[in-house]
């Protein structure tokens, strides 16, 4: 019965958004900014595009609320939103997948057995911008390599090998910083 | 999307997924110019859809005086002489000329999509009775009324084309309004 209610609450809700209901767009915006905001941020490596960005999907989701088919929850539609936003930066800054390729082979790193999401948080912020966009991309939002090779332009071996390397980086800067906080 | 693959590290991360999102946005900038934006497009709306029911409107009159008209043959009504027909070709050819300026005007601009979208419909409406008009006098002969309706479709389309840059220029105007609110 309870879950029933809350799917009719968001229906409601954007019933409301359809309609330009002010208060209800901005019940939408609040429920969702701060997740949002961090996928932007963890793909674009920049405050302010981030910003931007956040400020362009929920836009966008407000203009074209009467095309949301409601098959997904509201927020999975708005997400996909903001990384379509995040892709077309990177594609504009010409971002080059084969960036991590420069780097000289990374030796495979023994992976930690705690996970602070805080330190995970900033050292995926710190990666180059294929490996931060690979990275969230599979490890965070659950894009299979194949939908990540679409959505990137490159074909899925690619993108399984850029995942790879990429992790090993995180790994590394998961470890600089936990020796930075013990110290 | 597939969340269960992936090895030890990989599935400790996903699980402290929602952990991750420690960045906050500037909420009050971000929703102020969502609100703004907002604002701005929903003005739009407003008024493409009044000056679009304008148009409308004048659109099925001319439509209704011409299958209310006595157009055929037997309908009594005075043909053209050989001046007046000359007369008529040459409004005809004024006509022509400044639909045809007017079109390429819009063609040269970057005009908004939506606006031309909107427009097309009310555009091809005009086409049809234009031809239907034209298909009456080759075969019934001329006669006033179905000239003057001929040439009024000349003149709607003149006002589409008008409206249409001045929506655009308004829509121009707004953005710049808008980027001036936001910095």
């Amino acid at each position: 019965m309870f879950e029933v209610k809350v799917v009719n609450l968001e229906a409601e809700l954007i019933r409301q958004c359809c309609k330009g209901d002010r208060k209800a767009q901005f019940m939408v915006y609040e429920k969702y900014s701060k997740a949002m905001y961090n996928v932007a941020i963890r793909m674009t490596g920049n405050t302010q595009e981030a910003e931007d960005i956040l400020q362009d999907a929920f836009l966008t989701a407000f203009m074209k609320i009467k095309q949301f088919r409601q098959e997904t929850g509201l927020a999975i539609w708005i997400r996909r939103i903001v990384i379509n936003r995040c892709i077309d930066l990177i594609r504009k800054r010409k971002v080059e997948f084969s960036e991590i390729d420069n780097i000289p082979d990374i030796p495979e790193e023994e992976e930690p057995k705690v996970v602070d999401p805080e330190v995970i948080h900033k050292a995926i912020k710190q990666l180059p911008s294929g490996a931060r966009t690979i990275i969230t991309l599979h490890l965070l939002e659950g894009y299979t390599h194949k939908e990540i090779a679409e959505m990137i332009g490159v074909n899925e071996s690619t993108s399984k090998t850029q995942f790879h390397r990429a992790k090993q980086l995180l790994i590394k800067k998961i470890k600089v910083h936990e020796h930075e906080i013990r110290e | 999307m597939n969340m269960k693959s992936g090895n030890e590290f990989e599935n400790k991360v996903r699980a402290k997924r929602q952990m991750m999102d420690l960045d906050e946005p500037d909420d009050s900038r971000i929703w102020s110019g969502i609100e703004t934006r907002l604002s701005f497009y929903y003005q739009r709306r407003r008024r493409v859809l009044i000056s679009g029911l304008a148009v409308a409107a004048s659109i099925v009159l001319l439509i209704s005086i011409a299958l209310f008209t006595q157009i055929n043959k037997d309908s009594g009504l005075l043909s053209f002489s050989s001046g007046e027909m000359s007369e008529f070709k040459k409004q005809e050819k004024q006509y022509k000329a400044l639909v045809n300026d007017k079109k390429e005007q819009i063609e040269r601009k970057d005009i908004d999509q939506e606006i031309i979208d909107y427009y097309k419909t009310d555009l091809a409406i005009l086409d049809s009775l234009y031809q239907y008009c034209l298909k009456e006098l080759n075969e019934n002969g001329y006669n006033e009324r179905t000239v003057m309706i001929l040439l009024d479709t000349y003149e709607k389309r003149i006002r589409i084309y008008d409206r249409i840059n001045i929506e655009n220029q308004k829509l121009i105007n707004s953005k710049q309004d808008e980027s001036k609110v936001l910095l």
